[in-house]
């Protein structure tokens, strides 16, 4: 900051009243963040499953898959959860595969680590995220304290589809990011 | 420094005239956004998360150049590049250094009020290199040649019906298209823009000064591309738009969210804590610009510095009966509504801006629905009361803008709006037909108020 700035700034502020900082806001008591991420998730336009062991997971994903051509998948996911598929550039894949650093149920956001690669998660039309139940907290100030002292380049934070109501109102998806996101929970994965 | 005040009133009374259509177009999207936010509120504790926000954002006031120093320590420690412009000119100067600097030839971008408020796109231009909006609605609004209507919703103004036509003719979809497929073409066109793209330019809606982290809130992704696929990111900032901590953003952007369209949160938050580093994608240089322009002169103010505790979701405008009839064009700058008419003489001066704190009927339906709780309609009647000190209301002018502003508060009262039309015709003018057809007019801004 120029000294002149900094001046002129520091003798404006000081003549303001400072009611100091502020304690926490009330934060509302949310009893099965896991249910919730799902319900919310859904209102916001995404897909959600739960199935409930890593062979349903598998044959979910084989089945699922096969209404594909390419995927891009992120380097964080292990090969027990990346389908048969045949790769290419995140520019042309038809499917991204992700595994989500963190969800956050209440408002049904999945946060994605820019260290796993930021293209997949953003130029295919559809993109599938696994996420771990372990790593799915209840509200945003929740995942912020767990993200904290871990920053990467950029943490993305995404709550559904890409929407826009820019064309008189109508909502539309999938106007940049992916227009379909699937979020599937997948059992605690070994650590890679 | 243009000191000719803006004429509020004549492009009031000429877009009401000639633009029926635009009316019906930003009274229908704030409307529905009002509606959105008091749904958003309402499963919260809004008014204790107002009274955190409003505390929050005072306290950074009240602290501004400690904040900024940790601010810019923190960024630079990431590795993000700071600068400091101390106004509109100085801002646009250093963009075009880092543009000339690293052969910069295309550049996309993220919407952002501060780049309207500085005029950033026509110094680019000028510059020879190519500017393309990313956002849907300010694409569409760059194609038309326009200006945003509201801080939020750049299109809200505009009807399906021109979207198609602007489309087919720039883009080659079939006329009267569904918007999904307008929304594809868009999709297209833009994706190679991004792909070509070198500079990615943003604003930012808050920057942690713990960590040195910028926040950007949005739901298309376009943002969150531009920031992947640029080589360099480059985010101008108002020096106000600070929070303490990181964990702030906890609280503050779902307010922020639920205040601007009700959502829980943004569809897409992109926390940026540097340039990619040693990671696999994403720009190889982070900048962040923090612009004062007029704002360190607003905060030497105490009676309006609040003003800058505006977090720009633009509830104030979607709550404004004022803004409801007309949307932002009339208020002839980047800020429009009640923020609008309160920054305006903060940032422009007295002079040129007092006109626009007369275009309100002080009814505090902004008080009541700003997230951060500036007291907007009192701001509004401070700086009445200081340009008639100054001498500034010209006679009628005020009186008139009062008069147009409280009918548009209740236009089914016909009566009392006749009355008035008689008694202010002199000043009126062109308003008159404009406002007998809206008295007519099959439209009406009624809603139930007790909601
Ligand atoms: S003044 Fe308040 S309501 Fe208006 S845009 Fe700013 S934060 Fe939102």
């Amino acid at each position: 900051m120029t000294g002149d700035l900094r001046e002129r700034i520091r003798r404006a502020a000081v003549e303001l009243e400072d009611p100091g900082l502020p304690p926490p806001a009330p934060r509302p008591v949310y009893t099965d963040p896991l249910t919730r991420l799902g319900e919310r998730l859904v209102t916001n336009g995404g897909e959600w499953h739960r199935p409930p062991d890593q062979a349903a997971a598998r044959a979910w994903l084989d089945e699922f898959a096969a209404g594909f051509a390419s995927m891009t998948v992120s380097k964080n996911v292990p090969a027990s959860l990346r389908p048969a598929l045949a790769t290419a550039p995140p520019e042309q894949a038809e499917l991204g595969i992700g595994l989500a650093r963190l969800a956050v149920a209440e408002s049904g956001t999945l946060i994605l680590d820019s260290r796993e690669g930021r293209k997949s998660q953003l130029l295919p039309p559809t993109h599938l995220i696994w996420i771990e139940a372990a790593n799915i907290v209840a509200d945003l100030p929740a995942a912020l304290e767990r993200l904290a002292p871990d920053l990467p380049a950029a943490l993305g934070f995404h709550s559904g589809p890409s929407r826009s109501a820019d064309l008189g109102g109508i909502t539309v998806l999938g106007v940049h990011g992916p227009g379909r996101v699937i979020v599937v929970l997948i059992a605690p994965l070994e650590p890679l | 420094m243009n000191i000719e005040p803006i004429d509020y009133r004549t492009a009031a009374a000429r877009l009401l005239a000639e633009r029926p259509d635009i009316r019906e177009a930003i009274t229908r999207a704030t409307l529905a956004k009002e509606d959105r936010r008091r749904e958003g509120y309402a499963d919260i504790d809004s008014e204790a998360w107002r009274d955190w926000a409003s505390r929050l954002r005072r306290h950074v006031l009240a602290n501004l150049d400690y904040y900024l120093e940790q601010a810019g320590r923190a960024l630079e420690a990431n590795g993000i590049r700071v600068h400091w412009a101390e106004d509109a000119q100085a801002t646009c100067a250093t963009v075009l250094s880092l543009c000339h600097e690293r052969g910069v030839r295309r550049v996309v971008k993220g919407k952002s009020m501060l780049s309207e408020e500085i005029e950033l796109n026509p110094a680019l231009e000028a510059a020879g290199i190519e500017v393309t909006e990313t956002d849907l609605g300010e694409y569409l609004i760059q194609l038309a040649g326009e200006r945003p209507s509201h801080i939020i919703g750049p299109a809200y103004h505009k009807p399906l019906s021109e979207s198609q036509a602007l489309f087919a003719e720039r883009l080659g979809t079939p006329a009267g298209a569904e918007p999904s497929a307008l929304a594809a073409a868009a999709r297209k066109h833009l994706r190679q823009r991004f792909l070509a793209a070198d500079m990615m330019i943003t604003g930012a809606n808050a920057i942690a000064a713990d960590t040195g982290t910028i926040a950007l809130v949005e739901n298309e992704g376009n943002i969150r591309i531009g920031t992947t696929t640029a080589r360099i990111h480059v985010a101008c900032v108002g020096i106000e738009k600070l929070v303490p901590r990181l964990t702030d953003l906890g609280t503050l952007l779902p307010l922020l969210s639920r205040a601007a369209t009700g959502q829980r949160l943004g569809n897409y938050v992109s926390l940026i804590s540097g340039p990619r580093g040693a990671e696999p994608e994403g720009p190889d240089e982070v900048h962040v610009i923090f612009v004062d322009n007029g704002r360190s002169r607003l905060l030497a103010d105490p009676p309006a510095a609040s003003t800058l505790a505006c977090i720009r979701c633009g509830a104030c405008l979607n709550a404004c009966p004022v803004f409801r009839q007309t949307g932002g064009h009339p208020y002839q700058w980047a800020y429009s509504g009640p923020i609008g008419a309160v920054l305006a003489p903060g940032l422009l001066g007295l002079e040129r801006g007092w006109t626009l704190a007369q275009a309100s009927t002080l009814c505090g339906a902004c008080d009541a629905a700003c997230p951060v709780r500036i007291p907007l309609s009192g701001l509004l009647r401070l700086w009445r009361e200081r340009a008639a000190q100054a001498g500034l209301e010209a006679p009628g002018e005020a009186p008139a803008i009062r008069a147009y502003a409280r009918l548009a508060r209740r236009p089914h009262r016909f009566h009392m709006a006749t009355r008035l039309l008689g008694r202010f015709a002199p000043w009126f003018g062109p308003l008159v037909p404009p406002l007998s057809r809206w008295l007519r007019g099959r439209t009406l801004p009624l809603r139930n108020r007790n909601r």
